[in-house]
């Protein structure tokens, strides 16, 4: 036997464990490409209104510029975040985070844990927080906000988002040089790496996302879901025009990856995301009561 | 009996960056809000701490009381407010009544000389910890905040959540309530280093507003930003580290509560592969760690990082944390760097094709096009010759501009926006072809801001001034509109560039003339070239009033405006007139005030001339007086490009004469042509004076 390695997949099972002791539903991916778990229905829709909200889920995150075909031990095209929302935002929430670290084994005694300034700004959503980045021993290990805006809108209450680089955390822990080493399981005297499941996967993206993307078909595709974006929009349908939206900024990445979008255009096309997402946002406010609905 | 206050505002983690300010605004609010109290205090001992969790105001020797307070009140006139035998009027009366006294209350004073109705109103003072107790929280609302934030359902605002609020005078309580916090004499200790309850740290009942520093301390806090700069400096000092980078410094104190410095080192491999400036940067830039260089040595393989919780247990575990992230990234940038060197410069420089850059002025490689033709521009019109000159002779500054934004497009730039232009440089250094050009790659960023260096190699600040001139063009040609302090496009910053730069090498540059040529490559035809001609010369302005504020002559606002126009021809020339014109002004004030009225007049005279239209050239025969003849010698024989202070002398002795002219001529005679000619001949002269200065906007006053 191999002396017992808490693997990815208990940090995730232990995280969920902890945080729905906190009171937070543990729910699943959404199933839509998307850049971050901020970008989930679960944090976008619904860190705006006035309803509590208490939400823990792992998302995979897409940010097809970042990849590196798998040659650079620490950047990914596709990777997780461990994602926590609650609204209103707890008074000791801090202290629930630095809780939740002891749970994946990492003791407040042991290490010098900082909340470094770092505040967050999503062009494409119209959102915008503040608050930090969690250095843990000068590693960068959660990204830690109180939301402002969304769509566009206050957030009244204010929601505080958790976001745990759980790779990160996990190679910390594990004490691994190489993301691709990382231990995802183990059973017995047999190990499968965070390497086994995804290289392959990488490597294979980065050579779509930067060289075989079929630019002109992306191009059609984000008019199309532009267009299905707002149809949706028409007939007051925010889940399904969220939806969409996301396959819009999902397609806009892979654009920017393949390194035909230029710098004026780019501006272009994030301010379409942003318009689509504000309407996103707006119609579902009007859907849970909470805007004026239009006459 | 007197005591000291205290406030401590213990807060979430408060950005760094802001804390200095907020301490300074803390302070300040105090003051102002104390003055209007009756409140006596030691206003000069005020004092403020802070760490990132806690904001820290102490007021020593506040007096117990309020001072009582007598306002005499203001009623009507006697002449409405008396009869005749001295007894109150109805409307004395009903003053008394509405302001609630009774008539024996009433007196008569004089008012800035004139007898009024009056009453003396008397208020009692009352304890300081009751006014204490309504103002404190009017005082931490009253702060201006750089960021706020809401959080939870609270609807105000603040820079970080509050948790816990001490507000002691002396040993008592002085309560108030804010954000549903209740201000009391509970503290919290160091979050991780005492032993709490929770990670708010353990609880510390304060026992007077004077002991608060020092319990803290007794739990791994020092309150006093002073203290903990000394700690981390001797630190510093210990590991050989003397000379560090202040904003990095200032912000780690910040950044901690009870600072410990640890060495951690990094692979030898790093050092081989990587240039210094991209070690440093990783470094500081992301880690806050401080580079540690030896005598003779330079970069050692070490970093020196000021960690906030360290124990004998833990240190080397937090050694190790940080050596491995700074493995990470510099094998990251090891990678980009191998991965970019593998190219030539001017690879990179062909990309720049792919990058479209501003709407409606191409592509990057555009740009640098551009660039290579204002700087041919330049150096024409500046009047350069590299060819006699050893280190210039070679440049071909349409080749320099090819390689100028080359490094934009490399992995290292595109993760290290901060290195453009060091990058560059450096990439160049690497190749013979592209070496010579290397150095003036790394200057055109320069100056980044005030009191940074300048371009000091020729091409270099041609290619710093051709980049600014070429983006205050496309900026305003695309419909920038500079508003305010702010400059997020930065315009400013741009146009302060070439007026340093300039100056800074004594170029004589026609300003608009390049502006004109920068238009002409654009090719679009002029869109806001009138806004952007203003924007030039507002900044122009400024800055020569700055530059009188700082330079060794401290000439003042009005002199600086009266060179506008030479600056935007000669921005070293213009100061120069500046600072011997004020010496003058100072030195010989009689003598300046006749060359300036001379000059006014002689100016106001030829704008009449101008308003005339085009005026035949001066004919000598049309003169009647000697005056006239005398002038029109002087001025032929009046040498402009001969410049130094005495010349202002010379202005002097004209003057004289003018005086004279002024006597004895009648400049608009009623014979036409002797009228125009007299005109035109003080339009010359007026070009005289307006080349030293357009003395109409001098103050003439000692």
């Amino acid at each position: 036997m191999t002396k017992p390695v808490r693997t990815f997949q208990d940090i995730i099972a232990q995280l969920h464990a902890f945080w729905s002791e906190e009171g937070c539903l543990i729910l699943h991916p959404f199933d839509v490409q998307k850049g971050a778990g901020t970008m989930s229905p679960y944090t976008f829709l619904k860190a705006l209104g006035s309803a509590p909200w208490r939400v823990a889920y792992i998302e995979p995150s897409r940010r097809p510029t970042d990849g590196r075909y798998a040659e650079n031990p620490n950047r990914l095209q596709h990777y997780f975040q461990y994602q926590v929302i609650m609204k209103p935002s707890p008074e000791d929430i801090q202290d629930r985070y630095i809780r939740s670290l002891e749970a994946i084994g990492i003791s407040r005694k042991n290490h010098d844990i900082r909340f470094v300034e770092d505040n967050w700004e999503s062009p494409t959503l119209g959102a915008w927080g503040v608050g930090w980045e969690v250095w843990l021993d000068g590693m960068e290990v959660t990204q830690f906000t109180y939301f402002q805006q969304c769509g566009g809108f206050d957030c009244k209450p204010v929601s505080v988002e958790i976001t745990y680089g759980i790779e990160r955390l996990c190679m910390f822990i594990q004490n691994k040089e190489s993301v691709y080493d990382l231990i995802w399981q183990q059973h017995h005297d047999s190990q499968v790496t965070y390497g086994d499941v995804y290289k392959q996967f990488e490597i294979e993206h980065c050579h779509y996302n930067f060289n075989d993307a079929s630019e002109a078909r992306l191009f059609q595709l984000f008019e199309i879901y532009e267009a299905e974006t707002n149809h949706c929009l028409d007939k007051k349908l925010a889940y399904p025009a969220y939806e969409y939206c996301l396959k819009c900024s999902h397609t806009f990445n892979l654009l920017d990856a393949r390194g035909v979008v230029s710098v004026s255009e780019r501006t272009a096309y994030i301010l379409k995301i942003r318009t689509l997402a504000r309407r996103c946002a707006e119609t579902y406010l009007r859907s849970i009561g909470e805007l004026e609905p239009v006459s | 009996m007197s005591a000291t206050y205290c406030l401590e505002l213990g807060c979430e983690e408060i950005p760094a960056r802001f804390i200095e300010q907020l301490c300074i605004n803390l302070k300040l609010k105090c003051i102002e809000a104390l003055a209007k109290q009756r409140v006596t205090c030691d206003v000069d001992s005020i004092q403020t701490y802070a760490t990132y969790r806690r904001l820290v105001l102490c007021v020593p020797n506040m007096s117990a009381k309020q001072e009582d307070e007598q306002l005499l009140v203001k009623g009507p006139p006697v002449a409405i407010g008396l009869n005749d035998d001295g007894s109150y009027t109805q409307a004395a009366l009903g003053f008394a009544k509405k302001s609630g006294i009774s008539e024996k209350d009433l007196c008569i004073k004089a008012i800035q000389g004139k007898d009024h109705v009056c009453f003396l109103k008397e208020t009692l003072g009352q304890e300081t910890p009751t006014v204490l107790a309504k103002l404190i929280p009017e005082i931490i609302l009253s702060l201006p905040l750089p960021i706020n934030m809401r959080w939870a359902d609270h609807t105000t605002s603040f820079i970080r959540p509050i948790h816990w609020i001490v507000s002691l005078y002396g040993d008592q309580v002085v309560p108030f309530d804010l954000f549903g916090v209740q201000a009391g004499r509970v503290s919290y200790a160091h979050r991780m280093k005492s032993d709490g309850d929770s990670s708010l740290g353990k609880s510390v009942h304060i026992t007077s507003s004077e002991t608060l520093l020092s319990q803290l301390e007794e739990h791994y806090v020092l309150v006093d930003p002073n203290v903990r700069a000394k700690r981390i400096k001797d630190a510093l000092a210990s590991e050989g580290c003397d000379t560090y980078d202040e904003a990095l410094f200032k912000e780690v104190v910040y950044l901690t509560e009870w600072p410990k410095l640890l060495k951690g080192t990094f692979d030898d491999r790093f050092s081989k592969g990587l240039p210094e400036f991209v070690l440093i940067e990783c470094m500081k830039k992301h880690q806050r760690y401080f580079p540690v260089f030896q005598k003779g040595k330079g970069l050692l393989p070490c970093f020196l990082v000021v960690a906030d919780n360290v124990t004998d247990q833990n240190k080397t575990t937090i050694i190790q944390g940080n050596q491995r992230v700074l493995a990470a990234r510099l094998s990251d940038a090891l990678f980009y760097y191998n991965q970019d060197t593998a190219q030539s410069l001017a690879s990179f420089a062909e990309k720049l094709k792919g990058v479209v850059f501003q709407k409606n002025c191409g592509t990057l490689y555009d740009k640098q096009a551009r660039l290579g033709i204002i700087m041919e521009f330049l150096y024409a019109h500046i009047g350069l010759n590299f060819k006699n000159n050893n280190d210039y002779k070679d440049v071909d500054l349409k080749r320099l501009a090819y390689f100028a934004k080359a490094d934009l497009v490399t992995q290292m730039v595109v993760e290290f926006p901060s290195l453009q232009g060091k990058v560059g440089a450096h990439y160049a250094s690497k190749k013979e072809d592209t070496f010579k050009y290397h150095e003036f790659i790394q200057e055109q960023y320069l100056p980044l801001g005030l009191g940074s260096k300048l371009p000091e190699l020729a091409p270099g600040a041609l290619l710093a001034l051709a980049d600014r001139f070429d983006m205050l063009v496309y900026s305003f040609f695309n419909g920038a509109k500079p508003t305010g302090s702010q400059d997020p496009l930065g315009l400013r910053r741009a146009v302060n560039g070439i007026f340093r730069i300039l100056n800074h090498h004594q170029w004589p540059c026609d300003i608009m003339a390049v502006i004109d040529q920068c238009y002409e490559l654009i090719a679009k035809g002029n869109a806001h070239r009138d806004r952007l001609d203003s924007f030039i010369k507002a900044r122009f302005q400024a800055l020569l009033v700055d530059e009188g504020k700082s330079g060794d002559t401290a000439y003042s606002y009005d002199i600086a405006d009266s060179v506008l126009h030479l600056a935007l021809f000669n921005v070293r020339k213009a100061i120069n007139h500046a600072c011997h014109l004020y010496e003058f002004k100072n030195d010989a004030f009689e003598k300046f005030k006749l060359v300036s009225e001379t000059a006014v007049r002689v100016h106001r005279l030829a704008k009449k001339g101008h308003e005339l239209g085009d005026l035949p050239q001066v004919q000598t025969p049309l003169f009647e007086h000697d005056i006239e003849m005398d002038l029109y010698d002087t001025i032929c024989k009046f040498n402009l490009d001969k410049y130094d202070k005495d010349r202002f002398e010379d202005l002097n002795k004209i003057a004289e004469k003018f005086t004279r002219y002024f006597d004895d001529v009648l400049v608009m005679a009623e014979n036409d042509a002797v009228k125009k000619n007299r005109l035109r001949f003080l339009i010359s002269w007026d070009d005289v004076f307006l080349k030293f200065a357009n003395f109409e906007t001098i103050v003439v006053s000692q």
